[in-house]
Order: C-alpha cells, then sequence, then structure tokens
C-alpha cells in the first residue's frame, strides 16, 4: 500500500516537472517574453538563493527538504524543518529579486550607450530581476505550503527518535556551510556589481562608488545598532530583522521628504542627492536583512528555540522589498520626468 | 552497629525487585539533560574566565554604553554628511539625466528657434549659417559668405525648396535625404528642436554634467557616437529655462593642442522669439554678379 502510493507520489512529481520542462521553454521561443529575459538576473537569483540556503541550513537538511518536497515521507520533526527551509528559500528569491533590481537600476545609470533612451530602457529591464525573485518564491512556497499542509494532517503523535534518544538541541552557532553561504552570497554580489563595469568602455561612475555611499551607510548602521541595544535579545535575529528594516525606512522616508521638498523648489541637484540617499537606504538595509536577520532566525526556529518566525519579522521580510520595489519606481519616474519651466 | 531486622531485610528485596530503577525513556533523556546542564554552568566559569582574558578588548569595544555612543555618532555624522558633503556619483548622474530630459522636453516643445552657426573652413575663414524655424514645422537655413546670403533652403511640410542667389535659380527637392548639397550637410542635424531634441535623447551619449555657478547655467558634454570620429558636443543650457543657449563641436583625438585646431562648428540659440512666417516663403534674393 505504502509502496503504491509512493509511485504514485513520483509519477506526479514527473508530471509536474515535464509539464513545467515544456511549459519554460515554450514561453522562451515564443518570443513574446523577449523583454523578461535577462540571463544573468536569472543567475543572481539562483546562486544568490542557493547561497541565502546554505547561510541558515546545512548540507543534509536542504536535501531532506528537496526528497520532502518530492514526496518522500518522514517524521514530523524532519518536515517542519524542511518546510521552514521552503519558505526561508521563497522569502530569500522575494529578497534577491528586489536586490538584483536595485544593483541593476545604478549600473543601468552608470552606462550612456544609447542616450537618455537606452538608460530608460535599461532602467526599465532592471525589473525583470524582480520577477524572476517573485517567480521563484512562488515556486519554492508550493513545497512550503504542501509540507505545513502533511503536517497539520498528521497526528500529534511524539516521533520514536525524541522517546528512544535523549533530545540533542541544535546550536543556533556558525557551521562550515554558513560561512561557506554567506562566502558564495559576497562573491555573486561582489561579481554582479563589478562585472559591467569591466564591460563598459567609458562608464559615468563605478558601481561600488554608491554602495560606499557614507551618509546612508552611517544612518542606518548606527540606527541598527542603537535598536538592537535598546530592544536586546540580539541572538535570536528578530531585532536585526526589525532594527534595519526600520532605519531603512527611516532613511527612505528621509530622502523621500527631500523628493517632494526638492519637487516644490524645482531644486534637481536636491532631488539627486535625496535619490541617491533612498536607493543606498534601502539597499543596505535590505542586505542587512538578508545577511543578518533572516539568518540568525531561521538559525533559532531551527534549533527549536522558538517554535515559530516572529509575525512581525514575516511581515518585514515581505513588506520591506515591495517599499523598496516602490522607491526604486520612483526614482525611474523621477529620472525619466522632465521638470517644466515657463 | 545495629544489626538489620531479617524481616526489614526482606521487604528492602521485595521493594527493589517491585520499583525497579528503569524510568521511562522520554523522562530519563531529560534526567540526564538536566544533569548535564548542571555540570556545565560548573564547567562554564572557569571556561569564560580564559577566553575573556583573550578577548577583553572586544568586550570593551562591544559594552552597550561604548556602542550606543558610536551608533549616536553615526547617525549624527550621517546626517551631516548628507545635509553639507559632496554628492555622490549616483546623485551626479542623476542630477544630468534629469537636466537632459528635460532640457529636451523643453526644446521638443518650444514654439521658434533661431540658430547662427559658424562653421570653421580650411583657409582660417567662417562659413556662416543662420537657421530660423517656427512651429509647427518650417524651416529656413541661409548660407552665408562674406557677409552675402549664398544659399537658402526652405523646408515646410509640403515643400523643400533650394534657392541659389549667385546663379539665380531654385530648385525643389523631393524629401529631406534629396538634399546632397554639400554646403548643407554640417547643418543637418539642427534644422529643427525636434530634431536636436531626437539627438539629445537617443543618440547622444552624456559624458558629463557641470552646474556653472554663474547665471544659473549648466554645461553638458555629449559623445555623438554615430558622428565620423566620435565628435564631442559641448552645450551651454539656460536653468531658468532648460532651453540650451549654444553648442560647440569637437572632434577628439590625441593630438589635440588647442580647441581652435579641433572645434568643427559653433552655434548659438534663441528661443521663442517671434518670427515672420513671410521669411518662410521660398524667394530668390536677387544680387548683382558684382557683388
Amino acid at each position: 500500500m505504502t509502496s503504491q502510493i509512493n509511485k504514485k507520489r513520483i509519477f506526479l512529481v514527473l508530471a509536474r516537472i515535464l509539464i513545467v520542462a515544456i511549459l519554460v521553454p515554450a514561453a522562451i521561443f515564443s518570443g513574446k517574453f523577449g523583454n523578461l529575459m535577462g540571463g544573468y538576473g536569472l543567475v543572481f537569483v539562483l546562486v544568490g538563493g542557493m547561497a541565502m540556503a546554505l547561510l541558515s541550513f546545512s548540507g543534509p537538511e536542504i536535501a531532506a527538504a528537496f526528497k520532502h518536497a518530492a514526496g518522500v515521507p518522514g517524521t514530523r520533526k524532519e518536515m517542519r524543518k524542511s518546510a521552514l527551509f521552503w519558505e526561508a528559500a521563497a522569502r530569500n528569491a522575494w529578497m534577491l529579486g528586489i536586490l538584483g533590481s536595485i544593483i541593476n537600476l545604478v549600473i543601468a545609470l552608470s552606462d550612456s550607450v544609447g542616450g537618455v533612451s537606452g538608460i530608460a530602457s535599461r532602467m526599465a529591464n532592471s525589473f525583470v530581476t524582480t520577477i524572476y525573485g517573485m517567480i521563484l518564491g512562488v515556486i519554492c512556497f508550493v513545497p512550503a505550503w504542501k509540507l505545513i499542509e502533511e503536517l497539520h494532517n498528521q497526528p500529534l503523535e511524539e516521533d520514536p527518535d525524541t522517546l528512544e534518544k535523549p533530545v540533542q538541541r541544535e546550536t543556533a552557532t556558525l557551521r562550515f556551510e554558513n560561512i561557506i553561504g554567506y562566502i558564495v552570497f559576497i562573491a555573486i554580489t561582489s561579481w554582479t556589481i563589478i562585472r559591467p563595469s569591466l564591460s563598459m568602455s567609458s562608464p559615468q561612475f563605478q558601481p561600488w562608488e554608491w554602495i560606499i555611499y557614507w551618509p546612508a551607510l552611517l544612518v542606518v548602521l548606527g540606527g541598527t545598532i542603537a535598536i538592537v541595544l535598546f530592544v536586546g535579545n540580539a541572538s535570536t535575529g528578530r531585532p536585526f530583522t526589525l532594527s534595519f528594516a526600520l532605519t531603512g525606512l527611516i532613511g527612505s522616508l528621509m530622502g523621500f521628504i527631500q523628493v517632494l521638498l526638492a519637487f516644490s523648489s524645482k531644486n534637481i541637484e536636491n532631488m539627486a542627492s535625496a535619490v541617491t540617499f533612498i536607493i543606498s537606504s534601502c539597499f543596505i538595509a535590505l542586505l542587512g536583512i538578508m545577511l543578518v536577520g533572516a539568518p540568525l532566525e531561521d538559525r533559532i526556529v531551527k534549533s527549536e528555540r522558538t517554535n515559530k518566525h516572529s509575525t512581525l519579522s514575516r511581515v518585514i521580510w515581505y513588506i520591506f522589498p515591495l517599499v523598496t520595489l516602490i522607491f526604486l519606481v520612483m526614482t525611474f519616474v523621477l529620472v525619466i520626468t522632465p521638470i517644466k519651466k515657463g | 552497629m545495629k544489626k538489620e531486622k531479617p524481616l526489614n531485610m526482606k521487604i528492602d528485596d521485595l521493594l527493589k525487585q517491585v520499583l525497579k530503577d528503569d524510568l521511562p525513556p522520554e523522562s530519563e533523556s531529560r534526567m540526564r539533560r538536566h544533569f548535564a546542564q548542571f555540570r556545565k554552568k560548573f564547567e562554564q566559569p572557569d571556561q569564560q574566565s580564559r577566553t575573556n582574558v583573550r578577548w577583553q578588548w572586544a568586550h570593551w569595544v562591544l559594552r552597550k554604553e561604548v556602542l550606543a555612543l558610536s551608533s549616536i555618532i553615526m547617525v549624527v555624522l550621517g546626517v551631516i554628511m548628507h545635509m553639507n558633503v559632496q554628492r555622490s556619483a549616483l546623485a551626479e548622474t542623476v542630477l544630468m539625466l534629469r537636466t537632459s530630459v528635460s532640457v529636451s522636453d523643453q526644446v521638443r516643445h518650444t514654439g521658434s528657434m533661431e540658430c547662427s552657426v559658424q562653421v570653421p573652413t580650411r583657409d582660417g575663414q567662417f562659413l556662416a549659417y543662420s537657421i530660423q524655424w517656427i512651429s509647427p514645422n518650417m524651416t529656413r537655413v541661409d548660407v552665408q559668405k562674406a557677409n552675402e546670403i549664398d544659399k537658402t533652403l526652405w523646408i515646410s511640410k509640403e515643400d523643400i525648396f533650394i534657392a541659389d542667389h549667385i546663379k539665380n535659380v531654385m530648385h525643389k527637392v523631393k524629401g529631406v535625404e534629396q538634399i546632397k548639397d554639400p554646403l548643407f550637410q554640417p547643418v543637418m542635424e539642427f534644422l529643427s528642436p525636434v530634431e536636436l531634441a531626437e539627438r539629445m535623447y537617443r543618440r547622444w551619449q552624456i559624458k558629463q554634467y557641470k552646474p556653472l555657478a554663474e547665471q544659473e547655467r549648466g554645461s553638458f558634454t555629449f559623445k555623438d557616437p554615430n558622428h565620423i570620429g566620435k565628435s564631442l558636443l559641448e552645450m551651454i543650457v539656460d536653468l531658468n529655462t532648460y532651453l540650451p543657449l549654444s553648442i560647440k563641436k569637437f572632434l577628439p583625438g590625441p593630438t589635440i593642442v588647442s580647441e581652435e585646431e579641433t572645434l568643427v562648428m559653433q552655434l548659438h540659440f534663441t528661443w521663442n522669439k517671434p518670427v515672420s512666417p513671410q521669411i518662410m516663403t521660398p524667394k530668390i534674393k536677387k544680387r548683382s554678379l558684382d557683388a
């Protein structure tokens, strides 16, 4: 009976893979989504997603998550961990999409080939990475939902493991895989930033110059440290997520108010300065959430020191990138909209 | 020593047999965990004191007071820097693009344009052009040599005429692409504001933008990638109206010695000044052969 169910599951998984394998090339070769094809954006989201998975989970845990997603049964504890993995993967893909869009938007601004029209077109294309992140996020959410549903349906009996063996709680410290994850993530992000400047004949500015926009960096980091000290309990990761998001938001709003003031006085110089502050604040805050807040909280939940991610952190992980996206669109509109004078 | 009674011994054995020390696995593991934690508490202070000595400096840096003070300093410094320090490279680019977009938009929606053009010739003289354009789309180009008009080009929606005032002839041309006279070629990209705006928006690559302190002006440097030799264009714009005041066109090269050697063209603009529509009617200006 069990083997029959397993066979059925395997067939179902194979059928789904087949459908995806037919649909994806069909979409690519139809030529109707030509503007949405940006090979490197997809590579960034995929490799970055893998690196971010390693920040929070170990190799065997990732392998188990894939097995459980394919229908292989597991203990309640394992299934819970796998559901956590897929949920984290979905969240990471969404945030990576937005991070990629910020980087691509700035790269678009640094290359003047094709005049203003060329820059505007490249800026618009930078949002394609967000679509990749969103699609990958939805794909990762499917197994998470499935596993959570299975967990709800399972009876609440205790695992034989916990009955026979003494309970060993995992520590939330850094593992070898986590360090590898950090290295890969920093490498792919740096390469994404540096890569276009190597191919450009005469870039307007080096793309990494804007990342170290000291005012935004100081405000976001200083604000984060202050809030974490005030809230306390930093090892759980929650204060980091909250404080990075808050300071990023404060920085963005400061910039936004400056933009409005510059608009009323028709001062383009102040507007440009404010736009830089907004983009840099969002970038640094998002990077902080991705590298510190989210992985710390994942490790804490995984080690069963808490049952689940906090609701506030979840809201931040999805809303803050959305706010960043809105600010990016605003930047795009600001750059390509002319100032009307008498 | 007190001797135990045989009855007690029997009860003791019986109790040992009945109440065996085999706890359920869960309780046993919980007990073991408690014991392990208890032992750890005793061992930890010793370990901690050893690491404390090694990481004393880090503890000092990570003290709450130090961190709180440094965080406040960071925030204040960040805000002050943002208010006072020079703009970043990204801000410069945003400023440059937005100004360029505003200029091209203003040029596109202008009512009339007058443009005087000077093109240096090989003999050290200047070939002068006067371009007049009025909305909706009427252009007149006069080519002047020694203060006399040699040729005139009229472009309107319906017709294109070229008049040679020396030979006293005028002929009709079917389209702008058919204007093959080399005399008109240097100014073909400045025949109308829309043409100029399109080039600014789609073709010329912005290389630099500098706001000039005096008289609210800004200076753009563009590169024309389609032009032979990839010419450079320097445009001065009025930041009150966002309209160009002048354009200088240069041919760059490794042997640039002075501006005169590389200057290809110089244009001066006057915008939205009333222009009589009568000058847009094609007619030959009769000149005596002596002149």
